[in-house]
């Protein structure tokens, strides 16, 4: 599993493929208070990535990858249809 | 280039050669349904082709058409000109394509560009039904301005970067990327493609909509767009995005509009002060002064600051590119404003030349070398205007030099109107004096404009960098039907002229055939000639004559054997043009039965007739999955044997004497005899007295018996019981042989022998009670005369020894009923012809032998062909008809 999830925490792993969104939606709503961590993480599948803007969870750990800790942020932040 | 590249390229020419002629009979036949089904049928085989290369560029612009011609087939969309007209360009370009693969193996990325347009253009004539996928690609065809908002959302030292890679002479690109909805279903993660690109300086994932609750989300539909600062070539990105160019929107960037200052506007008078000083310094050209100024008032405030962001963009500028004054005296005035600067009217004029005379810079050798051409064209064209005012090219000599003249004046930011009266004198006074004495005067007193001392560097290559980009802007925005694309048009329109025509000549099989037809005539007609030469010895008396013809017979045969074997060669094809399709074949087999298969091609270049090697693909398929299905064993059970995971299919070609030999080999369980023989009795095949008796090989032959399958059950591939049969009976058919070697958990290897061609039978002449009869070579194994004294009988059956085998021997005349008994020799010696049937030898009693000739071979027509004992007939040099035997017919 890429996704390792704990009660109130999902750890991600180096790469999460596309096969984890569905679970990582489930997961989010079920637990919407749940946090992330993506520290190992150096890339997510484009599912992954917008499984984290739709459901904009808390991040608790932001990825190692600086790149990608900035991919992500930006995504989170930004607004539809700009 | 492979095999099939080669053939691909063969085919396409063929294929567009098709389109074309179909499109101009359209034109006079516009209704023609069967036209344009054929049409149809062309493209789309042709963009079928194409996608077994790695050529988007060409399968996209054929898919284009493709669908174009599926709703004209269909009645949806009505022939007209222009969709022919597009439909032609689009072939064009294929056409170039090819040759361009032709040459480099590859397709640049940059028909990237083209092949969309093309493909566009010919979307837009298909009317859309329901089409969802082409929506988007047209509303992305619009060129989309790169809004201030778009890129005020790049922080800024994304974009200082991207200011620095402009300088150092990266274009800049701005990317918008829509992935496919269905993207993630075909295996993309436009996200990773995002970050992938080179060059990469800032983007963004950005939602198309605003996103659903989490209930109703669909995860795996893509919802995202990616936004994308890069620097970098262009053609790097075309060939990044050569596979989806409808989902992606590529624009250059102006440097300028990166330079945004933002920031909290909070300001005060000494900055008004910093202002004034700075402006000071610009005009004096102390660009250090201003930077150390720059940044010491950059220290002392706030880095959230609008004026601090307006410093740090003046310190870049100044670090990258201190010639642009104008674009820093801006920034400096900016900075009382507390306003973005305006840019208008920056880029595209050229920057005045710095007041103050700048370091003296070494002399730029580029200048200096373009004043020495200019002056040694303008010493040519003095040359040209001393040549004697004679003939009648003189008006055109005249005028060419005067444009040349004109450019050179051009180049130097000088007007060209005194060339043009000079050039006005000169024509009316048909002279070139006038034209001369204004270049002389010219040359004399503006040496040095014309030469430049080097100090200053021409003005057009201080504003390059941005002019560069802004032109690529323009360009990019040309609609298709104006300007550059135009000219690019033209350059593959013109392929009609300078179409390249193939070394290969492709010939209907028929004339061929036809040639092959006369060949063999002459074959026939030339061994009369023997024939010739004895009556002129014997019955004439002329010796001689006879000799003479001998000799001329001689010559004439030789000629006649190399143009039979250069005929042949014409016909001779690779077996690779069956074995090809194995690799694919394997492999779906394979995985369809859970298999693991290596196979393995050796001796694909062999050659042998085209008929031959036509006939061996469908023998050849069921032989592969025959051995797929049956012979080699599930990765498991192969483990458990103690063979490697993986089983070994080898089809070995290779060519002996005459003959071409295909072996199918594999590592399988091979063919258990015991279970052969009782599945045979089952069937009925055999009775159970053969049963107890036939050896293990002759069980294992018994699976080339009609209606035969060994399966339990019968699957989608094979067990269908027809199987071998029907592959022996196909090799019988011309003229071959098939023989099946296997050990039990070994594997099988069956090996099929094939004539290398069928056009000539070389046969052996045989008498029989006074009618002479033919025996094809191949078949006899030798030729022996046996004492009478030598003939055993057992039981009823004459038989002999022959080199330590027992050898039937049977009298041709019992098999023909003729009844007369086999004549012996003044030794009383039986001539013996000893054939191979069925891998068996036999001893065939017959009256003599006679010569060996080449025949045509013709089969017995209607009825008569149904008769086994012959093979067919043959016409002999002096006219006789020669019939041939078949031995397998015989018993």
């Amino acid at each position: 599993m890429a996704i390792a999830y704990e009660k109130k925490k999902a750890i991600f792993a180096e790469q999460v493929s596309v096969e984890e969104a569905e679970g990582l939606l489930e997961w989010l709503r079920a637990n919407p208070k749940a946090k992330l961590d993506l520290a190992a993480c150096t890339h997510l599948h484009t599912a992954i990535l917008q499984v984290l803007m739709a459901a904009k969870p808390h991040i608790s750990v932001w990825p190692k990858d600086a790149g990608l800790a900035l991919w992500i942020k930006g995504a989170i932040e930004s607004k539809p249809g700009v | 280039m492979n095999s099939l590249l080669e053939q691909f390229i063969l085919e396409a020419r063929d294929a567009l050669h098709g389109i074309a002629e179909k499109l101009m009979a359209l034109e006079d036949a516009p209704g023609s349904a069967e036209l344009m089904v054929e049409l149809f049928r062309l493209v789309h085989t042709l963009k079928g082709n194409s996608g077994l290369f790695e050529f988007p560029e060409m399968t996209r612009v054929l898919h284009a058409g493709e669908d174009l011609m599926d709703s004209v087939r269909e009645g949806r969309l009505a022939y007209s000109q222009e969709l022919a007209d597009r439909l032609l360009d689009a072939m064009d370009f294929v056409g170039m394509l090819l040759d361009e693969i032709e040459t480099t193996k590859a397709i640049h990325p940059n028909h990237s560009e083209t092949s969309n347009r093309l493909a566009l253009g010919l979307h837009a004539l298909t009317p859309v039904k329901t089409d969802a996928a082409t929506l988007p690609s047209a509303e992305l065809a619009a060129p989309m301005a790169v809004t201030a908002p778009a890129l005020e959302r790049i922080p800024e030292a994304a974009r200082i970067a991207a200011w620095r890679a402009a300088a150092s002479g990266r274009p800049l690109f701005w990317i918008v990327y829509r992935p496919d909805e269905e993207s993630f279903f075909k295996g993309e993660d436009p996200f990773h493609q995002a970050r992938q690109i080179p060059g990469l300086l800032w983007g963004s994932a950005v939602a198309r909509t605003v996103w659903p609750t989490l209930a109703l989300l669909d995860c795996y539909r893509c919802q995202t767009d990616f936004q994308l600062l890069v620097a970098g070539p262009r053609a790097e990105l075309d060939q990044l995005f050569r596979y989806m160019p409808e989902q992606v929107s590529i624009q250059s960037v102006d440097p300028l509009a990166l330079v945004m200052p933002a920031g909290h506007p909070n300001g005060g008078p000494v900055y008004d002060d910093f202002a004034a000083e700075a402006q000071t310094l610009l005009a004096a050209g102390d660009m250090a002064g201003l930077a150390v100024a720059a940044a010491s008032l950059l220290e002392i405030s706030s880095p959230a600051l609008w004026l601090a962001s307006d410093l740090r963009w003046l310190l870049a500028i100044l670090e990258t590119t201190p010639e642009k004054t104008a674009v820093l005296g801006r920034l400096i005035a900016a900075l009382t404003t507390l306003t973005a600067p305006d840019w208008a009217g920056i880029s595209a004029e050229p920057e005045p030349a710095p007041q103050t005379p700048a370091p003296f810079t070494p002399a730029s050798p580029p200048a200096v070398e373009d004043g020495l051409r200019l002056a040694a064209l303008l010493a040519a064209q003095a040359e040209i205007l001393a040549l004697p005012d004679s003939g009648d090219w003189l008006p055109g000599r005249l005028k060419s030099v005067a444009v040349t003249l004109a450019a050179c004046l051009r180049q130097q930011g000088e007007t060209a109107e005194e060339v043009e009266e000079a050039l006005a004198a000169s024509l009316e006074a048909s002279s070139a004096s006038p034209l001369r004495n204004w270049l002389e005067a010219h040359r004399e007193g503006q040496v040095a404009p014309l030469l430049p001392a080097g100090s200053i560097p021409a003005p057009a290559n201080e504003i390059a960098p941005v002019r560069l980009a802004s032109e690529i802007a323009a360009s990019a925005d040309t609609s298709p039907d104006t300007g550059a694309a135009a000219g690019e048009w033209q350059k593959f329109g013109r392929r009609m002229e300078d179409a390249q025509f193939g070394k290969v000549l492709k010939v209907d099989q028929a004339k061929v055939d036809l040639l092959m037809n006369l060949i063999g005539e002459m074959v026939v007609a030339k061994n009369s000639l023997p024939y010739l030469a004895n009556r002129a010895e014997n019955q004439f008396g002329v010796r001689e004559l006879a000799r003479e013809i001998k000799a001329q017979y001689a010559v004439i045969n030789r000629i006649a054997e190399e143009m039979q074997d250069a005929i042949m060669q014409v016909r001779m094809t690779p077996v690779s043009f069956v074995l090809q399709r194995f690799p694919r074949l394997v492999r779906d087999t394979s995985r369809k039965l859970g298999k693991e298969v290596d196979l393995i091609l050796v001796g694909e270049d062999t050659e042998a007739d085209k008929n031959i090697v036509e006939a061996l693909a469908d023998p050849l398929v069921h032989i592969v999955r025959n051995s797929l299905d049956h012979g080699l064993e599930m990765p498991e059970e192969r483990l458990a044997a103690g063979k490697p995971r993986s089983g070994k299919l080898t089809i070995r070609a290779m060519q002996e004497s005459d003959r071409v030999l295909i072996e199918i080999s594999d590592d399988g369980h091979g063919i258990d005899p015991v279970i052969i023989k009782r599945k045979a009795y089952e069937k009925g095949v055999i009775d159970e007295a053969t049963m107890e008796r036939i050896s293990d090989q002759e069980a294992i032959n018994l699976v080339f018996a009609a209606g035969f399958s060994t399966a339990e059950t019968v699957s989608d591939l094979s067990g269908r019981g027809v199987g071998m049969d029907v592959v022996q009976s196909a090799i019988d058919r011309v003229g071959g042989s098939v023989t099946l070697k296997s050990v039990v958990g070994q594997g099988t290897t069956l090996t099929l022998s094939l004539p290398l061609s069928m056009a000539v039978t070389n046969v052996m002449i045989i008498e029989s009670d006074g009618q002479i009869f033919g025996v094809p070579m191949d078949m006899v194994v030798e030729t022996v005369r046996l004492p009478r004294a030598d003939i055993r009988s057992i039981k009823r059956q004459k038989t002999t020894v022959l080199r330590g085998r027992i050898v039937p021997l049977i009298a041709l005349n019992d098999l023909l009923a003729v009844a007369a008994e086999a004549a012996v020799n003044a030794d009383d010696e039986f001539a013996t012809l000893v054939v191979r049937v069925a891998g068996e030898h036999v001893g065939l009693l017959v009256d003599d032998f006679r010569e060996v000739v080449d025949v045509i071979l013709k089969p017995l027509p209607g009825e008569l062909g149904r008769l086994a004992t012959y093979a067919g007939t043959a016409l002999l040099g002096d006219g006789s008809v020669l019939m041939v035997l078949n031995p397998k017919g015989l018993f």
